[in-house]
């Protein structure tokens, strides 16, 4: 490739905004479809024993989480003849509310072996009917080494396209040029306001942040971040969040829940926080260091506009973001379990906490940016604060982030059983159960009284919400009496 | 300190410290209509006088008025009336320079079209057409410097502030640069005030001056004002015997020192005229060539001089 040619790749890369969202997408897609492949593709196949079956047991049901594609192996031996069925996640539900229920496989005898191929991803569960009291062993062999996520993986493939198409195009346009025509011009100016001035400085803040620099972390920052997903997909993650004991019980319809749960974990924790600290780090800080604010001080801009743009900036780069991540997170769920009723709850347990985090977060690194005057000592500092608000700040539960892996434990539960946010956001502010759990009330509420049970949720929306507004205020009064040079 | 007639700007008693370090003290200028140079080394406080008088530093003591405005309180009506080119500037880099403009010409209220319009027209005006598509990273610093130019003056502004606006510039953009100031200044009555240490290029240019030392303004007024205070100038004599020369113009009255090297004598002489009629007489006299007398230098660079001698 001739150094000119280079060149103007480079250019491109830097000035075009079709080839900025196609390098975004190809990056993302790509950085994403390795992380599911590193999860999805490896053989996680293996053998399995069940409990003997001792006589006096007359139902023994053993639960399998298989992937479309993936195989059992089964094989039993008994004492005298059974009954087993191989039933799907709905005939489970029939099962346990005594309904009548459509058997995948029935086979009866002493011995019994059958393969069985999974042609949905699914919850599997096997009943042994032991009417005769006999001694019963059985053992499976899994084998899942086939269990890749295809539909993912074209969904991926295809954006992977979609993205290099987009640089394609972007490479491809030819520039504007711009000519120089003699003549005499008259202009007329108009007043502008304080909120398109605002806006002005918002879209040129946006088209600044959107650096290659900037497109590389994002990307990698985010594709790093799903990888909780894949991990609470693997079956023995389910396990670990007591799924089996779940379909035991047998809850079955909680299993798409726990589902849910286990996605919206990703929102969890540090992902967001770094990203929503770097952002700031560096829009705010940096453009103090460098003196840009310096510049854009002396055109007719007033301070709080400058600052007012630097907040929509960060608040607009943090939502578009996290629909980004939504679609993304969302649509392979999708492909993969086939349901689509979670949509709308599972769209709001992410984007409450995204926003959330990102006003709390861009308030603290803003108040120590201006404060320090120092990007990356601000960035640094902040950082620290997200580590002891994450994993340190129990005693003080109200100054924890609001994160997807504190919501989904316990109350994307609740969330996936309904349909609408609204519901939603309703029993976020009525039910107590599930504050119980993730406010860790258990172990503060001898301390402080059903109160803190019955208002701990709204409690510490208003508190987060209330520190971010007073952190913003106090460093605008900073930024006011600040000299810009 | 009063310069001209009706002030566009007025500072009053004016001192601001950086921590132990006085960057202002006590300030007093009005400043009128024209071009207006704010002579001072670096670091003399040119830049700090400029920030205060756009409201981007807060003074310790005193208070500045713009069109009779205060910057700090009236920030916008000063600001869409006033182009800044700061020294060392700072651009988002990953935006085009046209794009950077038109961003600019919105700001100071133009539409969308007539934004672009006048982007092309300012970068037309700074030699930078070509590259207008590229982003600002990719300029080099003089480049940066003329882009710097047009931002401050595409908003069609009454008074601009260039702070060592011919830093980075080759000579032919120097002339082109000093000749626009001249132009705008003339006959679009744009004030200007610019602040630099090269004092050259600026003495062609300026109606008025004020020289600022270590936060202190030292003198103000026209250059032919201040011109009185000159007592001596250095002069260059370019002869083919120096050595004899210099011994024969030593004893001179007006010499104060003298200095040969070569075919080159550095004179420092009070009363240059009278000098001047003398040397050529002792040359005549004494059969030594000489090809020409040209001051060491400027008027503006020997009132600096002159007043800065002995200052720390």
């Amino acid at each position: 490739m001739s150094k000119k040619t280079l060149r103007k790749i480079l250019l491109k890369l830097m000035t075009s905004t079709t080839v900025k969202i196609g390098l975004f997408i190809f990056l993302f897609s790509t950085l994403n479809l390795i992380r599911s492949l590193q999860f999805t593709w490896k053989p996680v196949g293996g053998m399995g024993e069940g409990i003997p079956v001792f006589p006096g047991e007359k139902h023994v049901i053993d639960c399998f989480h298989l992937r479309w594609g993936s195989t059992i192996f089964f094989s039993l031996n008994s004492t005298g003849d059974i009954t087993l069925y191989l039933l799907d996640s709905e005939s489970l539900v029939l099962f346990s509310n005594g309904s009548e229920f459509k058997p995948i496989i029935k086979k009866q005898g002493s011995n019994i072996t059958f393969t069985f191929k999974a042609e949905k991803t699914d919850y599997y569960g096997i009943i042994i009917e032991n009417n005769e009291n006999n001694i019963i062993t059985y053992s499976y062999f899994l084998d899942s080494s086939k269990e890749y996520d295809y539909s993912t993986i074209y969904f991926l493939t295809t954006l992977i396209f979609t993205g290099l198409t987009l640089m394609l195009i972007g490479f491809i346009k030819p520039t504007k040029k711009y000519e120089f025509k003699e003549g005499h011009y008259s202009f007329k100016k108009r007043h502008v306001s304080g909120l398109r001035v605002t806006w002005e400085l918002t879209k040129i803040g946006l088209t600044s942040a959107s650096s290659p620099f900037l497109i590389f972390i994002c990307a990698f920052i985010f594709a790093g971040g799903m990888a909780p997903k894949y991990s609470h997909i693997q079956g023995e993650a389910f396990r670990e969040t007591g799924l089996v004991e779940l379909i035991r019980n047998p809850y079955v319809s909680w299993i798409d829940l726990l589902e849910t749960c286990a996605l919206g974990g990703f929102a969890s924790g540090l992902i967001i926080s770094i990203f929503i600290i770097l952002i700031t780090s560096v829009i705010v800080g940096g453009e103090l260091e460098r003196g840009v604010s310096k510049i854009l001080l002396s055109y007719p801009v007033d301070r709080r506009h400058w600052f007012l743009s630097k907040f929509l900036t960060v608040m607009l780069i943090n939502f578009t973001v996290t629909l980004i991540v939504a679609v993304f997170t969302f649509v392979p769920f999708y492909f993969y379990y086939h349901y689509f009723q979670i949509f709308y709850s599972y769209m709001v347990i992410f984007i409450i906490p995204f926003l959330i985090i990102g006003l709390y977060y861009f308030s603290i690194t803003l108040f120590l940016t201006v404060k320090f005057r120092d990007p990356i000592k601000a960035g640094l500092t902040s950082f620290l604060i997200a580590i002891l608000l994450e994993y340190f700040s129990w005693p003080l539960i109200f100054l924890r982030p609001i994160s997807g892996s504190w919501l989904s434990r316990d109350y994307s539960v609740w969330a996936a059983e309904l349909l609408a946010p609204k519901d939603l956001l309703e029993l976020l502010m009525e039910d107590n159960k599930f504050l119980y759990h993730f406010f860790r009330l258990d172990i503060l509420e001898d301390v402080f009284g059903p109160l803190l049970l019955l208002y701990g949720f709204p409690l510490t929306i208003i508190v987060q919400l209330t520190i971010s507004i007073v952190l913003i205020l106090l460093s605008i009064k900073i930024f006011e009496k600040m000299d810009v040079t | 300190m009063e310069v001209g007639e009706k002030p566009i700007i007025t500072i009053k008693n004016i001192s601001k410290s950086f921590g132990d370090v006085v960057a202002l003290k006590n300030i007093n200028l009005k400043i009128s209509e024209g071009i207006f140079g704010l002579i001072g080394p670096n670091g003399s406080g040119k830049s700090t006088l400029i920030k205060i008088l756009l409201g981007l530093v807060k003074p310790d003591t005193g208070n500045v008025k713009i069109f009779g405005l205060d910057p700090f309180k009236n920030r916008r009506e000063i600001l869409k009336q006033v182009g800044v080119l700061h020294e060392n500037m700072t651009f988002y880099e990953y935006i085009t320079g046209i794009k950077y403009l038109i961003f600019v010409a919105k700001l100071y209220g133009f539409r969308r079209r007539d934004a672009e319009i006048k982007a092309i027209q300012m970068l037309k005006l700074v030699n930078l057409l070509d590259a207008a598509q590229r982003p600002i990273k990719t300029y080099s610093a003089g480049m940066k410097q003329r882009l710097g130019i047009a931002q401050a003056l595409i908003g069609e502004p009454k008074l601009v502030f260039l702070d060592e606006p011919t830093a980075n510039l080759d000579p032919e953009g120097r002339i082109e640069l000093l000749e626009k100031i001249g132009e705008m200044a003339n006959e679009q009555k744009t004030t200007f005030i610019i602040a630099t240490h090269i004092l050259p290029e600026l003495e062609k240019i300026v109606d008025n001056i004020a020289i600022i030392y270590n936060g202190e303004i030292l003198k103000t007024g026209s250059i032919q004002e201040i011109s009185k205070i000159l007592k001596t100038r250095t002069l260059k004599i370019y002869v083919r015997e120096a050595e004899k020369l210099a011994k024969l113009i030593k004893s001179m009255p007006q010499v104060e020192s003298i200095d040969f090297k070569h075919d080159q004598i550095i004179a420092k002489v009070t009363r240059p005229e009278s000098f001047h009629n003398q040397l050529m007489e002792i040359a005549r006299e004494n059969n030594v060539e000489i090809f020409g007398i040209e001051p060491l230098y400027t008027k503006l660079e020997q009132i600096f001089l002159e007043l800065t001698r002995g200052r720390k």
